[in-house]
């Protein structure tokens, strides 16, 4: 392809390759429809004209959002072009329009997971159909980790399915390859990129663990096996073990929610233990390993009992796709929250009514948008670190594995005493097995960019009232006044319950060393 | 791909889970991991001189352009593949194994000892895709294994620099464009092979590629071209200045003003770096005396694109900063005195960045102190007021 070509406006003629048919020209592309939204990305669905009008995904990244690291984005192109599974979405072709790089993927008309969880099955899938999903993304994760690639935000809302009930592992946004020139330098680079999907704030201090600094091959493939088992307890409960609050508007409304979302936890734990079989929860329990070396390999889980007789796609479509909204009409309820999110320019409020099932859609969708981790984990809502997040993930998983496997020590989770005491009991359980000045540096790191976070909140909200100061009523200033002040609290609670859970270690370390 | 060492630690970690691993442990690992995928491949365990040659031995049955009618010609694709991935596997080592330094060398001794890469090269559209990706990391690697502490790999490219017009080459193409790119990209860091691709004739087809309309293609380019503008100083310093004019006219035209957003940020970017480098203080100081040059910087400052505009300040200021600034130069800078410094006034990052504070108050302390030099010079209305 010579440069001259780029001004012709008809599609470009396929060079001598069967991958790159589509037109590499966004006037080829009709969009027909919002279909995803995160921080620095929206996915279309459009149709391709010349294509006989097939109809397509098409993420827009804006790059000027991922201002840090181009270099990421680079390889993340570079990986969907070399890597071919049928349970990887590939993508058919990436071009810059503007300021913003389009991907052209096939459309998954069943949408992610964690959309399908959120419309249809918000107690979480059947166990079959879990294990029909994990088993074909096990497989993608073994040619993946086999092409020393690891994937590093593997969850439902990643897990893409089609209409004929085929199951995609999607995104690479933050994925690293063992192959890029020097290992322990790659992973460093690929990991501060990750501000180009977990958050806009460039140049946010970058923490990364020891264990990752100094590790070879084995430890970044294995924290794909712990996300994996964390998407395995999502998919069961229809969300991760706990859910994660970011800055937005409706942030009061959530709060309640997600309390509300303990208490019922809580109640229908038991019944839940029961609903699981040994081998399910055996399954889970490898991946959740504290120890990476002792979790299994994708490879190794595949032979695991719990993936004995899966059923194939067509158990999927019965099971799964029969009766769910469209993709777009599941967006859009979900919508608004989005837009909150990214505090962003139209606050178009009409999908603001708050009918009964709108708020359910919300709620569940409170980690929906939020990229990676601390999903799970309310003591550190701060989604932008992934290396904290690791940390944030095996303290937390303490907590979990109480709650999973031997029934929780029962504090109350009532409105005024907040889950993250109920975490720090659970985790300094589990804290034999940390190491201390791991978990010291993650605390102290975590207060940093929680304290960064609380400012970017500060900023938002200061944008928002900027933008909205003509038309908003007095009300609603005195709204985002209590917001502010919520937003203050809430932060001082954080900080308040990692000083707690510091201590609680350095108890826990004082009595072992006694 | 198993190993035994792999197998083992896995052994241990689903044993509770699984006790039919337990035969397993029974039948040697060296078997199993060898038998899985390769039924052609001889049970005894094979030296790397082995693989090498038998690798060569294919690639020459493959470059001769058997015809792929011959029933034996998918049998011996597979064999390739195989060879391939096990070279892979001795340099790269398997997942938690590291690989052995004496077996690498052995491997790149052997490997270069024929022209084993240019065959491979030459090969690699015609093998299967999983394959193309291994021999390019094998290539990759083999450009990096010292052999008695010498790099051979820059011994036999020094001899065979034609490869390199392949591999520019393939940018052109998409099948193999990523592929060889991967491996330029290694090759350049001998300093024998950047002179060679540090042409004119080379580095204008750069120009081209990254406004490639492939955005994974044309990214690559951009990625080797940066990496060919700065990683050999004295070679650069050297191109630049023997190719001072044309160079920057035509880094100026067809890529800082280009229409293309990915082309003109790269380039910016690219521009700082190079000029930054003491290296290449001599074209530096060409550079900004230069009052087009400077236009040009001055219409990117005026970007709506941040990112664009924080790497065109860091190149502007040089302009500023230069102690022997040329009079029309001064006349410019005198004559948008006050749009200047009001736009670098509102011109802040979005973090706190110390340095880039310190420059910008350099730049405008400048600024504010400038006489024009002589008085009948007029230098329009280069600079309109901004928005910021």
């Amino acid at each position: 392809m010579a440069m001259e070509e780029r001004e012709g406006d008809g599609p470009r003629k396929p060079v001598s390759s069967s991958t790159d048919q589509y037109p590499l020209d966004a006037n080829c592309y009709k969009i027909l429809d919002e279909i995803g939204r995160g921080v620095s990305a929206i996915v279309y669905k459009a149709i391709c004209i010349p294509m006989d009008s097939s109809v397509v995904a098409i993420k827009a990244i804006d790059l000027e959002k991922s201002r840090a690291d181009f270099d990421s984005v680079r390889r993340e192109a570079k990986t969907m072009t070399l890597l071919r599974h049928p349970n990887i979405l590939r993508a058919h072709c990436s071009f810059t329009v503007d300021r913003r790089l389009w991907v052209v993927m096939p459309f998954m008309s069943g949408g992610s997971l964690q959309s399908i969880i959120a419309s249809s099955f918000p107690e979480g899938l059947p166990e079959p159909c879990i294990a029909t999903v994990l088993k074909e993304i096990l497989s993608a994760l073994s040619y993946l980790h086999g092409q020393g690639h690891l994937h590093r935000d593997i969850k439902a809302g990643n897990i893409l399915v089609d209409s004929n009930g085929s199951v995609k592992l999607a995104d690479f946004g933050v994925s690293a390859s063992i192959y890029e020139s020097n290992l322990t330098y790659g992973l460093g680079r690929s990991s501060s990129s990750s501000s180009l999907r977990l958050t806009d704030f460039t140049g946010t201090p970058y923490w990364m663990a020891p264990e990752v600094i100094h590790s070879h091959t084995g430890y970044g493939f294995k924290a794909d096996i712990w996300s994996f088992g964390i998407t395995a307890l999502e998919l069961a409960h229809g969300r991760p073990p706990l859910s994660d609050l970011p800055p937005s508007k409706s942030l009061i409304m959530k709060i309640t929610k997600r309390f509300r979302f303990s208490d019922h936890y809580e109640k229908s734990k038991d019944s839940k233990k029961k609903r699981f079989s040994k081998s399910f929860k055996d399954m889970v329990g490898l991946c959740l390993d504290q120890d990476p070396s002792k979790r299994p390999t994708a490879e190794k889980l595949l032979k695991h009992p719990f993936f004995k007789n899966c059923k194939g796609p067509d158990f999927l479509v019965k099971n799964v796709l029969q009766g769910l909204p469209a993709v777009e009409q599941r967006f859009k309820g979900a919508k608004i929250h989005s837009k909150n999110d990214e505090g962003d320019e139209d606050g178009d409020d009409d999908d603001e009514s708050s009918s009964g099932e709108n708020v359910k859609q919300r709620r569940i969708s409170g980690w929906n948008f939020n990229e990676e981790g601390f999903e799970l984990d309310p003591v550190f809502p701060s989604d932008h670190q992934e290396a904290a997040d690791k940390i944030g993930k095996q303290v937390t998983f303490g907590g979990e594995i109480v709650i999973q496997e031997k029934g929780s020590d029962g504090s109350p989770q009532g409105s005024n005493s907040s889950p993250g005491q109920h975490e720090t009991e659970a985790a300094s359980t589990a804290g034999g097995g940390i190491d201390m000045g791991v978990v010291l540096g993650s605390l102290l790191f975590l207060r940093k960019s929680l304290d960064d976070q609380r400012q970017q909140v500060a900023q938002m909200i200061a944008s928002i009232g900027g933008e909205d100061a003509l038309e908003t009523s007095r009300e609603d200033q005195l709204m985002q006044a209590i917001e502010k002040l919520r937003v203050e609290v809430e932060s001082e609670r954080k900080k308040r319950v990692a000083a707690e859970m510091e201590l609680e270690f350095l108890k826990l370390q004082l009595s072992n060393e006694c | 791909m198993p190993t035994a060492v792999k197998q083992e630690k896995e052994d241990n970690a689903i044993k509770r889970s699984n006790s039919s691993l337990n035969f397993k442990k029974l039948v040697p690992k060296v078997l199993r991991s060898s038998s899985m995928k390769n039924p052609f491949k001889s049970k005894k365990p094979r030296t790397p001189l082995d693989v090498v040659r038998e690798t060569r031995a294919l690639l020459v049955y493959l470059d001769s352009g058997e015809d792929a009618a011959n029933p034996k010609h998918d049998e011996k694709l597979e064999l390739l593949d195989a060879d391939i991935r096990e070279l892979k596997s001795i340099l790269y080592g398997i997942d938690e194994s590291e690989p052995v330094p004496e077996a690498c060398a052995q491997l790149t001794q052997e490997f270069f000892k024929e022209d084993t890469m240019r065959l491979l090269i030459n090969c690699l559209p015609k093998l299967n895709f999983e394959a193309r990706k291994d021999a390019s990391r094998v290539i990759a690697n083999l450009q990096r294994q010292p052999v008695q502490s010498r790099l051979i790999a820059s011994d036999y490219l020094e001899a065979n620099l034609d490869i390199m017009d392949q591999l520019i080459a393939g940018y052109e193409d998409p099948v193999v464009a990523l592929h060889y790119g991967g491996m330029l990209r290694e090759c350049i860091r001998h300093q024998v092979v950047a002179r060679y691709v540090l042409k004119p004739e080379h580095v204008k087809k750069f120009f081209d590629y990254i406004q490639l309309p492939n955005f994974d293609v044309a990214s690559d380019a951009a990625a080797t071209f940066k990496e060919l503008m700065t990683r050999h100083k004295s070679t650069v310093a050297e191109f630049l200045a023997e190719n001072y004019t044309w160079f920057f006219a035509e880094f100026n035209s067809k890529l800082l003003e280009s229409t293309n957003y990915m082309t003109r940020r790269h380039a910016v970017k690219l521009l700082g770096d190079i000029l930054l480098d003491r290296s290449n203080a001599g074209s530096m100081i060409r550079y900004v005396s230069s009052k087009d040059n400077m236009r040009v910087l001055m219409n990117l400052l005026r970007e709506s694109h941040k990112s664009i505009q924080i790497d065109a300040f860091h190149v502007f200021k040089l302009f500023v900063a230069n102690q022997n600034k040329p009079a029309d130069i001064v006349n410019i800078l005198c004559a948008n005195r006050t749009k200047l410094l009001r736009f670098l006034t509102g011109f802040n990052m979005d973090k706190e960045d110390e340095m880039f504070e310190a420059d910008k108050a350099q730049v405008m302390k400048e600024i504010m102190e400038l006489e024009p030099t002589t008085s009948f010079s007029c230098s329009g209305e280069l600079f309109k007021p901004i928005s910021v």
